[in-house]
């Protein structure tokens, strides 16, 4: 106790240590105000938003497609009448999984075919073939077609984020990439001999499975054009040769992970998936193994660096991090790593543990 | 010439040139023939089998450094089936086991991967899908850890997964399996004595993972759970042939023996669950839970004989090291979007990630030497204890909002906070120290980073698009320089359709700047800068069917500048810069022609050229500066003759070209001969 009189005044002053227990628990309360602050936020803007949705639904509103067929169905006509005019289209989709739901019990009653998403063709045929008597997507944005997709498909665990997607976000929508009537693929064209052919009609392959409008990785390409030099490089993983697919790590649906990367076994980063010897957990983590992922020290696309690494020598990427930044998390390099002397230029021949090691601090073994 | 490439002319690039200037005279000098409309084809979702196969033979001549050339590519020559595909289609209601199945496969043979894709399914019933690959790893670089850490294995891995009832609403089942094989031969290196050995090791990996789950509508929900759990095995050992003397020079350390066996066990068991309802098709909203238990159990054997750096006589240096971690680790995520008008959303999506890893062994050495005179000296016990805790949490919200303002302009805007703590603690005990010692320790980061999202997507005209994106801020990568991240992303991308021509670009741009000063004293500036500007396009052109060429183009210029502290002799430490430049340019086209019915041409060329730093080199000991210079070509050409409907004849020929100008070059060159035949089936034989 500390007394101190100042202007008259007594006053006693009590000195306190707070303790590693006491500090974790400010600490956490402190977390803890500042995260229900966000979670009432979030609340707050869900309730407005569901009785904006409430409201809007009193309105009337109904939904396009997946619904039962109703009771007044006079208003559709069928795919039989579509093929009339439509004969290439509806041959066409009747091969593909969404021209056989027709005879799947669980859809009885509901409305399939064509109409699904082109709506009740009845005035359309009426005013005979009326452009503007018909939903036509090709008049639409990317996102109001995607609504009409995400009427099925959004309930898919893969498919539920599509609408916070970076696609989504660039207005990248579902038919930029499928073809929802069936695609009908180029004739087979030769090709080289290490990086398989696109999709063709002599041969068919992973489009057709999904309705894609070409194969993987040609269809991602045709936008992400910067990534076939990158898979290109001396090392890289096998994208090009077709071992391989761009949707092996990311997910195009769009999902809560940032570049739409994918999660494996639960929450892990997509590396672990394939790469289970660096998923751990170990006794001495190398920190940003987990806490940032593979990508702080990798290029996962490729490069022309030993082991895809960011920099061209080891002791720069372990440099970079280990000068002095913190005391405990990315410690120090110790003076007697005299950077003059080969030895000690290559970091991890010594620390050759250097994803973790559960023996090792250090990271020898 | 274009810019990036060096003024040297690349001889490799001219077959193919001639071959394409051939094709376009004889093109012109044929008549162009009527082309087949695509709609009298039968589809190829109408019942029947589509299939082809290509199988061959290849040759190989590699000269130059071998090593380089199975690190990169690892063709090797005989016998493979480059690529295959088979696919059946069922008519509709007849009953069958499957509606369609597609298999398709490539690299299997001579190939360093290969895959195996499987997709069959009965619509309204199951669909089963299967994906196994394998890859030979070869790795043997004399610039990579003194060339002690190759590896020379196999790694197979797989997926195989059955959804039950697919396209049913009020409930689906899925099942699924996975795995990874790793075997083979590796290199390693152990410390020992103030020295370094390199030592050889049987890899022996593996992986099972299993999972099943269950999705379905219950009270307009779409709701779905998930339960997976995933055995991991370790069984690499570690081992010498004779003895070694170590990478140290200046002193009398060697091995006379040395065997480590480290088996690791591990598992995971994880459950997820997900919600996701659209009310009233305007409001979406989507939520998931994550929980995952992930823990491992090790025992380290370690034996080793020899000398130690005192000239001692090793009889025994003999470890155990036993312990065990867990992390078990939670993610929660919710999701909503309001259309407030068919051309207004709002969304915002909340992520929460948390984990705590913690573990701790037990170490026993027992060290037991005879000095030069044979005379044994006391043996040393060291036994340690050692805990280390990690604990993480994260929590990032991002609202955001999209106006369509007509179908040819939209645009959105966002903003981004996260919020994140790291923290390490741990204690190392040592019991046979006089008097023991515990020495704890923690140390913790918490940041807050906000930033700011943008972007627009125009159509100018009907075949025009253009996309733009802008993402400035700061981010959170603490590991990558341990304060927060300036960070300036820019991205703009356009695609234009023209008839027959496809033309396509993007520039994208991605800046950080994050000053610092250094935690040591005298303080010091520690400030880490990176620039890199990426530009890439590409073009498709398909003149007639029976010509078409695509080409590209895409430049990297990329600086990247570190403050850094190096010790450049015993207790002296200078700050010093690192720098790493990266100055690539790719090119490649391909051409495929059928200048008469039966013959058809594909040639093609791809070039990496990096010039790295240029003519920049380090003055001083502190400073690191570096890239990779090389250059890295690929022209291939390919004549495929019609035999018959069902029987293509090809010959080809693929030529690699490495060179990189560093010490010690490992440059290369590899021609890679091949013919094969190309067997068409069913409908495939309509041509």
């Amino acid at each position: 106790m500390t007394r101190i009189t100042y202007c008259g005044i007594t006053t006693d002053y009590y000195s306190y240590t707070v303790t590693s227990a006491e500090m974790f628990t400010m600490t956490f309360s402190t977390k803890l105000i500042k995260l229900s602050s966000i979670a009432l936020v979030g609340l707050g803007l869900s309730a407005w938003l569901a009785i904006g949705a409430v409201s809007e639904h009193a309105s009337g509103y109904v939904e396009p497609s997946a619904t039962p067929l109703p009771a007044a169905s006079d208003n559709y006509v069928g795919s039989e009448t579509c093929g009339a005019c439509h004969e290439t289209q509806l041959k066409m989709f009747e091969g593909t999984k969404h021209g056989k739901l027709h005879g799947v019990e669980s859809w009885k009653g509901k409305v399939v075919g064509c109409e699904a998403c082109h709506g009740p063709g009845k005035e359309h045929v009426d005013s005979s073939g009326d452009k503007t008597k018909i939903i036509s997507f090709k008049r639409m944005d990317s996102k109001a077609a995607s609504e009409t997709c995400l009427g099925c498909h959004a309930g898919k665990e893969t498919h539920n984020n599509f609408r916070r997607g970076e696609h989504w976000r660039n207005n990248v929508g579902c038919t930029e990439c499928h073809s929802p009537h069936g695609p009908e693929p180029p004739n087979f064209r030769s090709s080289s001999i290490t990086f398989p052919a696109n999709v063709a009609h002599q041969k068919p392959g992973q489009a057709t499975h999904a309705m894609l409008r070409s194969n993987e990785p040609q269809l991602c390409m045709s936008c992400h054009t910067e990534t076939k030099a990158q898979f290109s490089k001396p090392f890289h993983h096998k994208v090009l040769e077709g071992t391989m697919t761009c949707s092996d790590c990311h997910n195009p649906h769009g999902g809560f992970e940032q570049k739409q990367a994918k999660l494996a076994v639960g929450a892990d980063v997509a590396c672990i998936k394939c790469h289970s010897n660096k998923q751990g957990p170990f006794v001495f983590e190398h920190a940003p193994l987990k806490v940032e992922g593979c990508s702080a020290c990798h290029t996962p696309h490729g490069s022309a660096n030993p082991k895809m690494l960011k920099r061209s020598s080891v002791r720069q990427l372990c440099l970079e991090c280990h000068s002095s930044i913190t005391e405990q998390l990315a410690p120090d390099v110790p003076s007697f790593h005299n950077q003059t002397v080969l030895r000690y230029q290559n970091c991890t021949i010594c620390h050759s543990a250097i994803h973790g090691s559960n023996s090792s601090s250090t990271f020898f073994r | 010439m274009l810019p990036g490439f060096r003024s040297r002319s690349h001889f490799a690039m001219l077959p193919a040139i001639v071959l394409t200037i051939g094709c376009a005279i004889t093109l012109s000098q044929t008549p162009t023939p009527s082309p087949t409309p695509d709609d009298t084809r039968v589809p190829t979702t109408s019942p029947g089998i589509t299939s082809t196969v290509e199988l061959g033979v290849r040759g190989l001549d590699v000269n130059g450094n071998e090593n380089k050339y199975r690190s990169d590519l690892n063709y090797r020559s005989g016998f493979r089936v480059f690529d295959s595909s088979f696919l059946i289609n069922n008519k509709e209601g007849s009953n069958n086991f499957f509606d369609s199945a597609l298999v398709t496969t490539s690299g299997w043979g001579g190939d360093p991967s290969g895959m195996f894709r499987a997709n069959i399914e009965r619509v309204g019933f199951y669909k089963f899908d299967t994906n196994l690959r394998q890859v030979k790893y070869f790795n043997n670089l004399n610039n990579h850890a003194l060339n002690e850490h190759n590896a020379d294995t196999n790694h197979g891995f797989g997926d195989v997964d059955l959804v039950i009832f697919p396209e049913r609403e009020s409930l689906r089942f899925r099942i699924g399996y996975s795995f990874n094989r790793t075997g083979g031969n590796g290199g390693s290196t152990t410390r020992a004595y103030s020295d370094e050995f390199g030592i050889l090791s049987n890899v022996d990996t593996g992986s099972d993972d299993f999972r099943g789950g269950v999705e379905g509508k219950v009270f307009g929900f779409n709701l779905g759970a998930n339960y997976g759990f995933r055995k991991y095995r370790e069984q690499t050992s570690y081992f010498i042939n004779g003895l070694n003397l170590g990478n140290n020079p200046t002193n009398t350390a060697r091995l006379a023996s040395f065997e480590r066996r480290y088996p690791i066990e591990g598992t995971t068991n994880f459950g997820q669950f997900y919600a996701q309802r659209t009310f009233a098709h305007r409001l979406d909203f989507t939520a998931r839970i994550i929980y995952s238990l992930t823990a491992t159990n090790f025992r380290v054997d370690e034996m080793q004989t020899g000398r130690d750096n005192s000239n001692n006589q090793v009889d025994l240096d003999q470890f155990t090291i036993s312990g065990e971690t867990k992390r078990p680790q939670t993610r929660g995520d919710i999701g909503v979007t309001y259309r407030i008008t068919d051309a207004f959303r709002i969304s915002n999506t909340f992520t929460y990630d948390q984990f705590n890893i913690s573990g701790g062994n037990s170490f026993f050495e027992q060290l037991r030497r005879r000095n030069a005179a044979g005379v044994a000296l006391p043996t040393v016990l060291t036994s340690t204890f050692a805990h280390r805790i990690t604990s993480y949490h994260r929590a990032t919200n991002l609202i955001e909002g999209d106006y369509q303002i007509s179908n040819r302009f939209g645009f959105n805007i966002g903003y981004r906070f996260t919020d994140r703590s790291v923290s390490l603690e741990g204690s190392d005990r040592n019991a046979t120290a006089v008097p023991p010692t515990n020495v704890p320790f923690v140390e913790d980061f918490d940041n807050q980073t906000h930033s700011f999202i943008g972007g627009f997507k125009a159509k100018p005209l009907k075949n025009w698009v253009v996309f733009f994106d802008i993402e400035d801020g700061k981010a959170d990568n603490v590991f990558t320089r341990l304060a927060n991240y300036d960070f300036t992303n820019f991205r703009i991308r356009t695609r234009a359709n023209v008839k027959n021509f496809t033309f396509n670009a993007s520039f994208i741009t991605r800046n950080n700047d994050n000053p610092g000063r250094s935690v040591e004293m005298p303080e010091v500036n520690l400030s880490a800068q990176t620039k890199s500007n990426t530009f890439a396009s590409s073009i498709e052109w398909e003149p007639m069917s029976a010509l078409s060429l695509s080409s590209g183009y895409t430049y990297q210029h990329l600086n990247a500048e570190s403050d850094i502290i190096v010790p450049i002799a015993s207790s002296v430490r200078a700050p010093g810069i690192s720098q790493y430049f990266v100055r690539e340019s790719f090119f490649y086209f391909d051409v495929h022609a059928t200048p008469i019915r039966r013959i058809s041409l594909y040639a093609s060329y791809r070039i990496s050229d990096d010039h790295g730093q240029g003519s920049r080199v380090s003055t001083r000991p502190q400073d690191i500066i570096t890239s990779y210079p090389m250059t890295f070509q690929s022209p291939e050409i390919k004549l495929a003759i019609r035999l018959t409907n069902n029987i293509d004849w090809n010959i080809g020929y693929q030529y690699y070209d490495y060179k990189e100008r560093l010490v010690n070059a490992q440059n290369y060159s590899a021609h890679l001969p091949y013919t094969s035949v190309r067997i068409y089936f069913g409908r495939a034989a309509d041509r």
